[in-house]
Protein backbone atom coordinates (compact mmCIF):
# COMPACT_ATOMS: atom_id res chain seq x y z
CA UNK A 1 0.00 0.00 0.00
CA UNK A 2 2.79 2.26 0.61
CA UNK A 3 4.51 1.51 -2.53
CA UNK A 4 1.09 2.21 -4.04
CA UNK A 5 0.83 5.95 -2.48
CA UNK A 6 4.37 6.93 -3.27
CA UNK A 7 3.89 5.58 -6.78
CA UNK A 8 0.62 7.98 -7.19
CA UNK A 9 2.24 10.82 -5.37
CA UNK A 10 5.44 10.19 -8.10
CA UNK A 11 2.42 10.55 -11.38
CA UNK A 12 1.19 13.29 -9.69
CA UNK A 13 3.78 15.10 -9.14
CA UNK A 14 5.28 14.20 -12.57
CA UNK A 15 1.59 15.51 -14.17
CA UNK A 16 2.48 19.17 -12.30
CA UNK A 17 5.55 19.68 -13.85
CA UNK A 18 4.11 18.44 -17.71
CA UNK A 19 1.40 21.24 -16.83
CA UNK A 20 3.89 23.55 -15.53
CA UNK A 21 5.81 23.05 -18.77
CA UNK A 22 2.86 23.13 -20.98
CA UNK A 23 1.77 26.37 -19.28
CA UNK A 24 5.69 28.44 -19.35
CA UNK A 25 7.44 26.53 -21.93
CA UNK A 26 5.55 27.43 -25.15
CA UNK A 27 6.09 30.82 -24.63
CA UNK A 28 7.84 32.88 -27.05
CA UNK A 29 11.16 34.39 -26.67
CA UNK A 30 11.17 38.31 -25.99
CA UNK A 31 11.35 39.59 -29.20
CA UNK A 32 11.75 43.68 -29.77
CA UNK A 33 10.32 45.23 -32.75
CA UNK A 34 11.38 48.55 -34.45
CA UNK A 35 8.98 50.10 -37.33
CA UNK A 36 10.59 52.81 -39.85
CA UNK A 37 9.36 53.38 -42.89
CA UNK A 38 11.29 53.57 -46.49
CA UNK A 39 11.39 52.64 -50.06
CA UNK A 40 7.81 54.06 -50.04
CA UNK A 41 6.82 50.93 -47.85
CA UNK A 42 6.89 50.17 -43.99
CA UNK A 43 9.62 48.68 -42.81
CA UNK A 44 9.67 46.04 -39.53
CA UNK A 45 12.70 44.35 -37.87
CA UNK A 46 12.23 41.44 -35.42
CA UNK A 47 15.06 40.17 -33.27
CA UNK A 48 15.51 39.10 -29.93
CA UNK A 49 19.05 41.00 -27.84
CA UNK A 50 18.72 43.32 -25.95
CA UNK A 51 20.46 45.70 -28.09
CA UNK A 52 19.88 49.18 -29.64
CA UNK A 53 18.97 49.03 -32.95
CA UNK A 54 16.87 51.58 -35.91
CA UNK A 55 16.79 51.63 -39.68
CA UNK A 56 18.50 54.01 -40.57
CA UNK A 57 20.42 51.95 -43.09
CA UNK A 58 17.32 51.43 -44.98
CA UNK A 59 16.79 55.29 -45.53
CA UNK A 60 20.66 55.81 -46.23
CA UNK A 61 20.30 53.17 -48.98
CA UNK A 62 16.70 54.52 -50.25
CA UNK A 63 18.77 58.57 -50.06
CA UNK A 64 21.14 57.01 -52.67
CA UNK A 65 19.23 55.04 -55.29
CA UNK A 66 15.77 56.82 -55.34
CA UNK A 67 14.86 58.45 -58.50
CA UNK A 68 12.24 60.21 -56.26
CA UNK A 69 15.00 61.33 -54.08
CA UNK A 70 16.41 64.63 -55.51
CA UNK A 71 20.42 64.63 -55.19
CA UNK A 72 20.22 60.35 -55.10
CA UNK A 73 23.15 58.94 -56.81
CA UNK A 74 20.35 57.72 -59.46
CA UNK A 75 18.70 60.75 -59.88
CA UNK A 76 22.47 62.78 -60.54
CA UNK A 77 22.32 59.92 -63.19
CA UNK A 78 19.05 60.27 -64.93
CA UNK A 79 19.90 64.38 -64.86
CA UNK A 80 23.28 64.72 -65.92
CA UNK A 81 23.51 60.97 -67.58
CA UNK A 82 26.59 60.30 -65.92
CA UNK A 83 27.30 59.91 -61.92
CA UNK A 84 29.85 59.03 -59.36
CA UNK A 85 28.45 56.07 -57.50
CA UNK A 86 29.26 54.47 -54.10
CA UNK A 87 29.93 50.82 -53.70
CA UNK A 88 26.38 50.18 -52.99
CA UNK A 89 24.92 51.80 -55.35
CA UNK A 90 27.39 50.25 -58.45
CA UNK A 91 26.58 46.92 -56.57
CA UNK A 92 22.38 47.40 -56.77
CA UNK A 93 23.19 48.27 -60.37
CA UNK A 94 25.51 45.54 -61.24
CA UNK A 95 23.65 42.51 -60.38
CA UNK A 96 20.26 44.17 -61.86
CA UNK A 97 22.58 44.14 -65.27
CA UNK A 98 23.17 40.72 -64.73
CA UNK A 99 19.83 39.80 -64.17
CA UNK A 100 18.59 41.81 -67.01
CA UNK A 101 21.44 39.83 -69.48
CA UNK A 102 20.21 36.18 -68.15
CA UNK A 103 16.81 36.75 -68.55
CA UNK A 104 17.20 38.72 -71.87
CA UNK A 105 16.14 41.45 -71.10
CA UNK A 106 12.89 41.03 -69.01
CA UNK A 107 13.64 42.79 -66.39
CA UNK A 108 14.81 45.99 -67.24
CA UNK A 109 16.01 49.04 -64.74
CA UNK A 110 15.82 51.34 -67.67
CA UNK A 111 11.97 51.47 -68.09
CA UNK A 112 11.97 54.84 -65.69
CA UNK A 113 9.98 56.91 -68.18
CA UNK A 114 7.53 54.05 -69.01
CA UNK A 115 6.65 54.01 -65.25
CA UNK A 116 6.03 57.57 -65.50
CA UNK A 117 3.70 57.33 -68.24
CA UNK A 118 1.59 55.04 -66.91
CA UNK A 119 1.40 57.09 -63.51
CA UNK A 120 0.47 60.06 -65.05
CA UNK A 121 -2.36 58.41 -68.01
CA UNK A 122 -3.49 57.08 -64.81
CA UNK A 123 -4.44 59.89 -63.03
CA UNK A 124 -6.30 61.53 -66.21
CA UNK A 125 -7.89 58.07 -66.76
CA UNK A 126 -6.54 57.42 -69.99
CA UNK A 127 -4.37 54.48 -71.47
CA UNK A 128 -1.03 55.51 -72.77
CA UNK A 129 -1.51 54.97 -76.62
CA UNK A 130 0.66 52.38 -78.11
CA UNK A 131 2.38 55.05 -80.13
CA UNK A 132 3.66 56.95 -77.72
CA UNK A 133 4.91 53.45 -75.76
CA UNK A 134 6.81 52.87 -78.39
CA UNK A 135 8.39 55.82 -78.99
CA UNK A 136 9.47 55.77 -75.02
CA UNK A 137 11.14 52.38 -75.38
CA UNK A 138 13.16 53.77 -77.77
CA UNK A 139 14.87 55.37 -75.28
CA UNK A 140 15.11 52.13 -73.03
CA UNK A 141 17.56 49.15 -72.57
CA UNK A 142 19.67 47.81 -70.01
CA UNK A 143 22.72 47.83 -72.37
CA UNK A 144 22.65 51.47 -72.76
CA UNK A 145 23.36 51.86 -69.54
CA UNK A 146 27.24 51.11 -68.98
CA UNK A 147 29.44 51.30 -65.62
CA UNK A 148 32.86 51.62 -65.59
CA UNK A 149 34.73 51.54 -62.16
CA UNK A 150 32.19 53.71 -59.92
CA UNK A 151 31.24 55.63 -62.81
CA UNK A 152 28.00 55.37 -64.39
CA UNK A 153 26.57 56.60 -67.79
CA UNK A 154 23.30 56.44 -69.51
CA UNK A 155 22.00 57.53 -72.89
CA UNK A 156 20.04 60.67 -73.14
CA UNK A 157 16.41 60.53 -72.98
CA UNK A 158 17.13 56.86 -70.68
CA UNK A 159 15.76 56.64 -66.88
CA UNK A 160 16.75 54.82 -64.24
CA UNK A 161 14.12 53.25 -61.85
CA UNK A 162 15.44 50.70 -59.31
CA UNK A 163 11.90 50.41 -57.93
CA UNK A 164 11.53 46.84 -58.40
CA UNK A 165 14.83 45.84 -56.20
CA UNK A 166 14.94 48.75 -53.70
CA UNK A 167 12.94 47.06 -50.54
CA UNK A 168 14.96 43.68 -51.10
CA UNK A 169 17.84 46.14 -51.09
CA UNK A 170 16.72 47.57 -48.00
CA UNK A 171 16.15 43.80 -46.43
CA UNK A 172 19.96 43.33 -47.43
CA UNK A 173 21.11 46.36 -45.38
CA UNK A 174 19.20 46.06 -42.48
CA UNK A 175 20.55 42.93 -42.46
CA UNK A 176 24.04 43.78 -42.49
CA UNK A 177 23.46 46.66 -40.09
CA UNK A 178 22.24 44.25 -37.70
CA UNK A 179 25.20 42.01 -38.19
CA UNK A 180 27.45 44.70 -37.62
CA UNK A 181 25.75 45.93 -34.42
CA UNK A 182 26.22 42.09 -32.86
CA UNK A 183 22.81 40.76 -33.67
CA UNK A 184 22.69 37.21 -34.41
CA UNK A 185 19.87 36.79 -35.58
CA UNK A 186 16.03 38.12 -36.77
CA UNK A 187 13.70 39.10 -39.42
CA UNK A 188 13.28 42.10 -41.62
CA UNK A 189 10.17 42.97 -43.58
CA UNK A 190 10.22 46.06 -46.16
CA UNK A 191 6.43 45.96 -47.92
CA UNK A 192 6.18 42.44 -49.16
CA UNK A 193 9.88 41.33 -49.02
CA UNK A 194 11.56 39.82 -46.61
CA UNK A 195 14.81 38.50 -45.28
CA UNK A 196 15.61 36.41 -42.23
CA UNK A 197 19.23 35.68 -40.68
CA UNK A 198 20.65 33.33 -37.76
CA UNK A 199 18.78 31.18 -35.81
CA UNK A 200 15.11 31.67 -34.72
CA UNK A 201 15.15 31.55 -31.26
CA UNK A 202 11.15 30.32 -31.16
CA UNK A 203 11.78 27.48 -33.78
CA UNK A 204 14.56 25.60 -34.46
CA UNK A 205 13.74 24.68 -37.76
CA UNK A 206 13.92 27.74 -39.33
CA UNK A 207 11.90 31.24 -40.00
CA UNK A 208 8.33 30.72 -41.20
CA UNK A 209 7.22 32.93 -44.56
CA UNK A 210 3.63 33.20 -45.33
CA UNK A 211 3.63 33.82 -48.77
CA UNK A 212 -0.16 35.77 -49.83
CA UNK A 213 -2.95 34.46 -51.43
CA UNK A 214 -2.86 36.47 -55.30
CA UNK A 215 -6.91 36.26 -54.88
CA UNK A 216 -6.83 37.93 -51.30
CA UNK A 217 -7.84 41.49 -51.10
CA UNK A 218 -5.76 41.59 -48.03
CA UNK A 219 -1.83 40.42 -47.47
CA UNK A 220 -2.45 38.61 -44.64
CA UNK A 221 -4.16 35.55 -46.62
CA UNK A 222 -1.32 33.45 -46.66
CA UNK A 223 -1.46 30.60 -49.91
CA UNK A 224 1.13 28.82 -48.20
CA UNK A 225 3.67 28.92 -45.06
CA UNK A 226 7.29 28.02 -46.17
CA UNK A 227 9.95 27.61 -44.11
CA UNK A 228 13.70 28.84 -44.40
CA UNK A 229 17.14 28.60 -42.56
CA UNK A 230 18.29 32.13 -43.47
CA UNK A 231 17.71 34.25 -46.90
CA UNK A 232 15.33 36.36 -49.10
CA UNK A 233 11.64 35.97 -50.24
CA UNK A 234 10.20 38.31 -52.60
CA UNK A 235 6.86 38.13 -54.47
CA UNK A 236 5.79 39.53 -57.78
CA UNK A 237 2.32 39.98 -58.30
CA UNK A 238 -0.76 41.02 -60.21
CA UNK A 239 -2.61 43.07 -57.57
CA UNK A 240 0.21 44.54 -55.55
CA UNK A 241 0.37 47.80 -57.16
CA UNK A 242 -1.85 48.56 -60.62
CA UNK A 243 -3.22 51.94 -62.21
CA UNK A 244 -7.41 51.84 -62.14
CA UNK A 245 -8.15 53.50 -65.92
CA UNK A 246 -11.97 53.70 -66.67
CA UNK A 247 -12.69 50.70 -64.00
CA UNK A 248 -9.75 48.44 -65.96
CA UNK A 249 -6.96 48.03 -63.91
CA UNK A 250 -3.40 47.55 -65.58
CA UNK A 251 -0.49 46.12 -62.74
CA UNK A 252 2.42 47.98 -62.81
CA UNK A 253 4.72 45.26 -63.87
CA UNK A 254 5.62 46.21 -67.47
CA UNK A 255 7.02 44.30 -70.28
CA UNK A 256 9.80 46.15 -71.26
CA UNK A 257 9.49 44.53 -75.03
CA UNK A 258 6.08 46.10 -75.33
CA UNK A 259 5.75 48.89 -72.59
CA UNK A 260 2.28 47.44 -71.40
CA UNK A 261 1.62 45.36 -68.32
CA UNK A 262 3.51 41.98 -68.94
CA UNK A 263 0.81 38.89 -69.45
CA UNK A 264 3.29 35.98 -69.32
CA UNK A 265 -0.28 33.74 -67.58
CA UNK A 266 1.04 34.47 -64.13
CA UNK A 267 -0.62 35.65 -61.00
CA UNK A 268 2.02 35.63 -58.67
CA UNK A 269 5.86 34.46 -58.04
CA UNK A 270 7.85 34.40 -55.05
CA UNK A 271 11.51 33.68 -55.13
CA UNK A 272 13.71 32.66 -52.40
CA UNK A 273 17.67 33.47 -52.45
CA UNK A 274 20.19 34.37 -50.22
CA UNK A 275 20.32 38.23 -51.53
CA UNK A 276 17.80 40.48 -50.76
CA UNK A 277 17.64 42.71 -53.99
CA UNK A 278 18.54 39.95 -55.95
CA UNK A 279 15.33 38.15 -55.06
CA UNK A 280 13.27 41.09 -55.92
CA UNK A 281 15.04 41.63 -59.59
CA UNK A 282 14.12 37.51 -60.21
CA UNK A 283 10.57 37.81 -59.00
CA UNK A 284 9.79 40.54 -61.56
CA UNK A 285 12.22 39.19 -63.93
CA UNK A 286 10.14 35.73 -63.81
CA UNK A 287 7.15 36.99 -63.41
CA UNK A 288 7.56 38.52 -67.45
CA UNK A 289 9.33 35.76 -68.66
CA UNK A 290 6.22 33.46 -67.20
CA UNK A 291 6.88 29.72 -65.66
CA UNK A 292 8.59 27.65 -67.99
CA UNK A 293 11.15 30.58 -68.84
CA UNK A 294 11.80 31.29 -65.46
CA UNK A 295 13.05 27.74 -64.86
CA UNK A 296 16.81 28.44 -66.41
CA UNK A 297 17.07 31.86 -64.48
CA UNK A 298 16.22 30.45 -61.32
CA UNK A 299 18.81 27.84 -61.90
CA UNK A 300 21.56 29.86 -62.37
CA UNK A 301 21.15 31.71 -59.42
CA UNK A 302 20.17 28.85 -57.21
CA UNK A 303 16.94 30.38 -56.06
CA UNK A 304 13.72 28.58 -55.48
CA UNK A 305 10.15 30.04 -56.72
CA UNK A 306 6.28 29.53 -56.28
CA UNK A 307 4.42 30.28 -59.79
CA UNK A 308 0.69 30.98 -59.40
CA UNK A 309 -0.37 30.76 -62.64
CA UNK A 310 -3.61 32.83 -64.47
CA UNK A 311 -5.28 29.23 -64.17
CA UNK A 312 -4.57 28.45 -60.14
CA UNK A 313 -1.82 26.10 -61.17
CA UNK A 314 1.50 26.21 -58.42
CA UNK A 315 4.28 25.56 -59.16
CA UNK A 316 7.08 24.69 -57.05
CA UNK A 317 10.45 24.58 -57.88
CA UNK A 318 14.65 25.32 -56.70
CA UNK A 319 15.54 24.34 -53.01
CA UNK A 320 16.20 26.14 -50.07
CA UNK A 321 12.87 26.22 -48.50
CA UNK A 322 10.08 23.73 -47.68
CA UNK A 323 6.72 24.24 -48.33
CA UNK A 324 4.65 23.37 -45.12
CA UNK A 325 1.09 23.67 -45.77
CA UNK A 326 -1.04 24.92 -48.77
CA UNK B 1 -3.52 5.73 3.00
CA UNK B 2 -3.34 8.33 5.93
CA UNK B 3 -5.68 11.75 5.72
CA UNK B 4 -2.69 13.67 4.88
CA UNK B 5 -1.64 11.32 1.69
CA UNK B 6 -5.07 12.39 0.48
CA UNK B 7 -4.48 15.92 0.86
CA UNK B 8 -1.06 15.93 -1.17
CA UNK B 9 -2.96 13.87 -3.61
CA UNK B 10 -5.99 16.11 -3.73
CA UNK B 11 -3.49 19.32 -3.38
CA UNK B 12 -1.78 17.87 -6.64
CA UNK B 13 -4.44 17.08 -9.02
CA UNK B 14 -6.07 20.60 -8.20
CA UNK B 15 -2.84 22.35 -9.13
CA UNK B 16 -2.34 20.40 -12.12
CA UNK B 17 -6.18 20.96 -13.63
CA UNK B 18 -5.54 25.03 -12.51
CA UNK B 19 -2.22 25.40 -14.42
CA UNK B 20 -3.87 23.09 -17.56
CA UNK B 21 -7.12 25.32 -17.42
CA UNK B 22 -5.29 28.44 -17.75
CA UNK B 23 -3.21 27.18 -20.70
CA UNK B 24 -6.52 26.32 -22.63
CA UNK B 25 -7.83 29.38 -21.92
CA UNK B 26 -5.36 32.12 -22.43
CA UNK B 27 -6.70 33.92 -25.42
CA UNK B 28 -4.53 35.23 -27.68
CA UNK B 29 -4.70 39.10 -27.83
CA UNK B 30 -4.80 41.41 -30.62
CA UNK B 31 -3.44 44.40 -30.93
CA UNK B 32 -4.65 48.13 -32.65
CA UNK B 33 -1.11 49.31 -33.28
CA UNK B 34 -1.30 53.46 -34.89
CA UNK B 35 2.23 54.70 -36.57
CA UNK B 36 2.75 58.06 -37.36
CA UNK B 37 5.23 58.36 -40.50
CA UNK B 38 6.65 54.76 -39.24
CA UNK B 39 6.11 55.66 -35.77
CA UNK B 40 4.14 53.73 -33.64
CA UNK B 41 1.85 56.69 -31.75
CA UNK B 42 -0.19 54.42 -29.74
CA UNK B 43 -1.17 50.73 -29.15
CA UNK B 44 -4.47 49.28 -28.03
CA UNK B 45 -5.19 45.82 -26.64
CA UNK B 46 -8.59 44.84 -28.41
CA UNK B 47 -9.68 42.64 -26.39
CA UNK B 48 -9.22 44.31 -23.06
CA UNK B 49 -11.02 47.37 -24.76
CA UNK B 50 -14.53 48.07 -22.57
CA UNK B 51 -15.81 50.67 -25.08
CA UNK B 52 -15.31 51.88 -28.49
CA UNK B 53 -12.77 54.80 -29.22
CA UNK B 54 -11.69 57.88 -31.34
CA UNK B 55 -8.60 59.04 -31.98
CA UNK B 56 -7.26 61.53 -34.25
CA UNK B 57 -4.01 60.87 -35.83
CA UNK B 58 -2.40 63.48 -38.64
CA UNK B 59 -6.06 64.55 -39.18
CA UNK B 60 -7.24 60.84 -39.81
CA UNK B 61 -9.77 59.85 -37.57
CA UNK B 62 -9.67 56.61 -36.51
CA UNK B 63 -12.41 54.47 -34.67
CA UNK B 64 -11.41 51.64 -32.35
CA UNK B 65 -13.34 48.59 -31.16
CA UNK B 66 -13.37 45.22 -29.57
CA UNK B 67 -14.12 43.37 -32.88
CA UNK B 68 -11.70 45.96 -35.61
CA UNK B 69 -10.51 49.51 -36.43
CA UNK B 70 -11.69 51.72 -39.03
CA UNK B 71 -10.84 55.25 -40.39
CA UNK B 72 -14.18 57.17 -40.21
CA UNK B 73 -12.36 60.31 -41.74
CA UNK B 74 -9.41 61.86 -43.29
CA UNK B 75 -8.81 65.49 -44.95
CA UNK B 76 -6.70 62.79 -47.81
CA UNK B 77 -7.34 63.86 -51.08
CA UNK B 78 -8.67 59.81 -52.52
CA UNK B 79 -10.14 58.64 -49.46
CA UNK B 80 -8.40 55.13 -49.68
CA UNK B 81 -8.03 54.91 -46.06
CA UNK B 82 -11.82 55.24 -45.55
CA UNK B 83 -12.77 52.88 -48.40
CA UNK B 84 -10.36 50.47 -46.94
CA UNK B 85 -13.40 49.53 -44.30
CA UNK B 86 -12.93 47.74 -40.98
CA UNK B 87 -10.21 45.36 -40.17
CA UNK B 88 -10.37 42.81 -37.94
CA UNK B 89 -7.57 40.01 -37.91
CA UNK B 90 -4.10 40.41 -37.52
CA UNK B 91 -2.06 41.49 -40.57
CA UNK B 92 -4.54 43.67 -41.58
CA UNK B 93 -3.88 47.27 -42.02
CA UNK B 94 -5.12 50.93 -43.15
CA UNK B 95 -2.50 52.95 -44.77
CA UNK B 96 -3.36 56.72 -45.35
CA UNK B 97 -0.55 57.86 -47.54
CA UNK B 98 -1.07 61.48 -47.79
CA UNK B 99 -0.75 61.55 -43.80
CA UNK B 100 1.42 58.79 -43.11
CA UNK B 101 -0.62 57.34 -40.66
CA UNK B 102 -0.71 53.07 -40.46
CA UNK B 103 -3.86 51.55 -38.28
CA UNK B 104 -2.04 48.03 -38.08
CA UNK B 105 -3.67 44.51 -35.85
CA UNK B 106 -0.72 42.77 -34.51
CA UNK B 107 -0.80 39.38 -32.54
CA UNK B 108 0.27 36.08 -32.38
CA UNK B 109 0.37 34.37 -35.82
CA UNK B 110 1.48 31.65 -37.09
CA UNK B 111 4.13 32.91 -39.62
CA UNK B 112 7.32 35.26 -38.49
CA UNK B 113 6.68 37.17 -41.85
CA UNK B 114 4.29 37.70 -44.98
CA UNK B 115 5.98 38.30 -48.41
CA UNK B 116 3.57 39.51 -50.28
Amino acid sequence: MKKFKTALIIILAIALVIAIILLFGGRKKEQVVINGYAMGSVTTFKYFEDKAFDLSAANELENLISNKIDNSEISKLNENLTAELSDITKEILEYSLKVAKKSDGAFDITLGKLTDIWESSALENIVPSENILKSLLKDTGYKKLKIKKNTATIEDGMKIDLGAVGKGAACDVIINAARENGIKSGIVTVGGSVGAFGKNPNNNKGWTIGIRNPDMEIDDQTLMNILIKDGFVSTSGNYEKYYEIDGVKYHHILDPDTGFPSDAGLKQVTVICDNGGLSDALSTACFVLGYEKSKELLDYYDAGGIFVTESDKIFIIGEGFEVLDK
Amino acid sequence: MKRKDFVIIAVLILAALVLLSINKTRKEAVFCEILEYGEIVRTYDLSALSDDEIIVVNDVEILISRNGCQVNQSDCPDKICINSGKISRVGEFIYCAPNGVLVRLSGESEADAVAY
